[in-house]
């Protein structure tokens, strides 16, 4: 009978039904993503940020390609986008969008007449204007922020800290500008990585871009593209001139500019060290 | 609102006034704009929304009326014109004894005193309808009110008209008048076929004014405006740059790439009758027929889950 119950359990395994138990879970990886993804609970009142979850701004997340169909109802910037999407900008009290409010909003209520008269107010967050020390950017940053932010920004051991934490409750209330700022932070952090080096000359020189081959180089983008401009214009039939140059390769990131470069007989010993 | 609302800000409108002011106005005017000797009609006008046309009255030019009221009661006569600012009629043979000044009169006139033609109220006349009977008698059909009913194209007068009947009475049907004679022409009028004759088209949206093929002519069809696939720049400009990872999340990342990667192999048998003996041994502890029923149905529940293991494993297998 045991024997005979055990097996039956086992057949069904391989028929494809299972019986629910903990012992015999199939060993599923969970994959957690990171925290900028689009709020799934944004209607759950139980979290504690619904006030910003509940009308947020909605983002776009397609990747859009060259030669893809015109998506309907899109509509194409002028420039292109400095910042990355922000999932949790607020619809409404939209200063918090312009500073560092750090999830603080205005609160409702009645004043009320020695009569008993009722008449609605708002309570305002406490709001300062101040100058903030960035330390990766070696500059000070002029911002609104709410009191209970700078408390935190002192607790976390300065602005750069607070910007950069990846915990979700932090991404939620950072705000819009304080998301733009992370980018900035986070961007110079990636270059300040970059070491200095010594040229031939002897003086020392940034490192402002590692290619995938490992070539270093010391100059930017605009500097190779002009490196780019005779070969490019050499290689057409028609004449290119720089402003039609600049329309079709400015908008190329370092690394596919350094590409185009490789397929010409270019001497990259005068840009890399 | 049109730009002339000045003019008429300060004109005085009778119409929009009370009856008894509009009254009194109208009888200003007659008095201040004519002369005594040639006072015009004295009957009340009717403010332009209530005003109804000979139709909508049941009236026409040519209609017999029987008159109920004034000098010629109790007389039939045929209608000559009906007046609707009014609500007046001109029949014939009720005219009255006026001055007329010398720029109205018509021809073989010699006198400023004439028989002049007088408006009766309409409510002081009933349509009546002519009956001849087998015998030759004329008989008179006076109706006290008439109703409209129905709708019909009389081609006398070239259009849908209601048929008359007396009220009550919806066998009794009064037919229109003969319209007036027609007009002659003379040599100002166009002739009837050069009036139907079609010499304009109407222009919409709807049909182009040309030939489809001209299109491509009229507009550069490689304009860039029309171009339906995104340009690289135009992708570059709808996708956002990416936020960089934080030094945590590059971490995390790593670790995770560090880890071995999971291998999903089957059971052994060994194993398969440890688990077995393990959940017969808990099923016959259970007394309950209830319970043993409930894990009998949760057996059967699915799991997505097991199926993707069951084909990593068959995957697996297969590598090896």
């Amino acid at each position: 009978m045991m024997n005979m119950l055990g097996r039956s359990w086992f057949s069904q395994i391989s028929s494809g039904t299972i019986l629910k138990s903990p012992l015999v879970n199939p060993g599923a990886t969970i994959i957690r993503s990171f925290s900028s993804s689009v709020p799934a609970q944004a209607r759950n009142k139980n979290d504690k940020f619904y006030k910003i979850l509940k009308y947020v701004k909605p983002i776009d997340t397609t990747v859009y390609e060259a030669g893809q169909e015109l998506p309907a109802g899109v509509k194409i910037p002028i420039t292109r986008p400095q910042f990355p999407q922000y999932a949790y900008e607020t619809m409404f009290f939209k200063r918090q969008n312009r500073g560092l409010f750090g999830g603080v909003q205005r609160k409702r209520s009645k004043n009320c007449s020695e009569s008993g008269n009722k008449s609605l107010r708002v309570h305002l967050p406490n709001i300062q204007k101040t100058k903030l020390w960035s330390e990766t950017m070696n500059k000070s940053i002029s911002i609104k922020a709410s009191t209970k932010v700078l408390k935190t920004i002192t607790k976390e051991g300065g602005l750069d800290n607070y910007l950069t934490k990846d915990k979700p409750a932090r991404v939620k209330t950072l705000g819009l500008k304080g998301w733009q700022l992370k980018y900035q932070v986070l961007k110079q952090q990636e270059l300040n990585q970059l070491p200095k080096v010594t040229d031939a000359e002897g003086a020392e020189r940034q490192v402002l871009y590692i290619h995938e081959d490992g070539k270093r180089f010391v100059v930017g983008k605009n500097k190779l593209l002009k490196e780019l401009y005779p070969f490019v214009r050499r290689d057409s039939y028609t004449e290119i001139s720089p402003t039609e140059f600049g329309r079709t390769h400015n908008f190329l990131s370092i690394g596919e500019v350094v590409k185009k470069l490789e397929q010409y007989p270019f001497d990259f010993s005068k840009v890399t060290i | 609102m049109s730009w002339n609302t000045a003019k008429k800000r300060f004109q005085r409108d009778i119409e929009s006034l009370p009856t008894r002011l509009r009254e009194y106005y109208q009888r200003e005017l007659n008095a201040r704009y004519t002369l005594p000797t040639f006072e015009g009609a004295q009957l009340p006008t009717i403010p332009a929304p209530k005003r109804k046309t000979n139709v909508q009255k049941g009236i026409a030019p040519g209609d017999l009326v029987y008159i109920t009221e004034g000098e010629k009661k109790g007389t039939v006569t045929s209608v000559f014109h009906y007046n609707p600012s009014n609500d007046a009629v001109l029949v014939a043979n009720v005219t009255e004894k006026r001055i007329t000044p010398k720029t109205t009169w018509v021809d073989n006139q010699n006198s400023h005193y004439v028989d002049y033609p007088k408006y009766i109220p309409h409510s002081s006349v009933k349509l009546a309808g002519k009956d001849r009977d087998d015998s030759g008698k004329v008989s008179y059909v006076v109706a006290d009110e008439i109703v409209l009913k129905d709708k019909y194209y009389d081609d006398r007068y070239r259009s849908w008209l209601p048929r008359r009947f007396v009220k009550h009475h919806d066998t009794i049907e009064i037919p229109w008048p003969n319209p007036p004679t027609a007009f002659e022409d003379d040599s100002l009028s166009t002739p009837e076929l050069a009036v139907l004759e079609k010499t304009y088209e109407l222009q919409t949206i709807a049909k182009p004014p040309f030939p489809k093929a001209a299109l491509d002519q009229l507009r550069n069809p490689y304009s860039r405006h029309k171009k339906r696939v995104l340009s690289e720049l135009q992708a570059r400009r709808l996708n956002s740059p990416e936020m960089p990872l934080s030094t945590e999340q590059k971490i995390y990342l790593a670790k995770q790439a560090n880890k071995p990667k999971k291998v999903y192999t089957n059971l052994s048998e060994e194993i398969k009758d440890f688990i077995g003996d393990k959940i017969a041994q808990h099923v016959n502890s259970i007394k309950e027929p209830a319970m043993l029923a409930h894990l009998e149905a949760l057996s059967k529940s699915t799991i997505p889950d097991f199926k993707k293991t069951m084909e990593n494993i068959k995957e697996n297998e297969k590598t090896q």
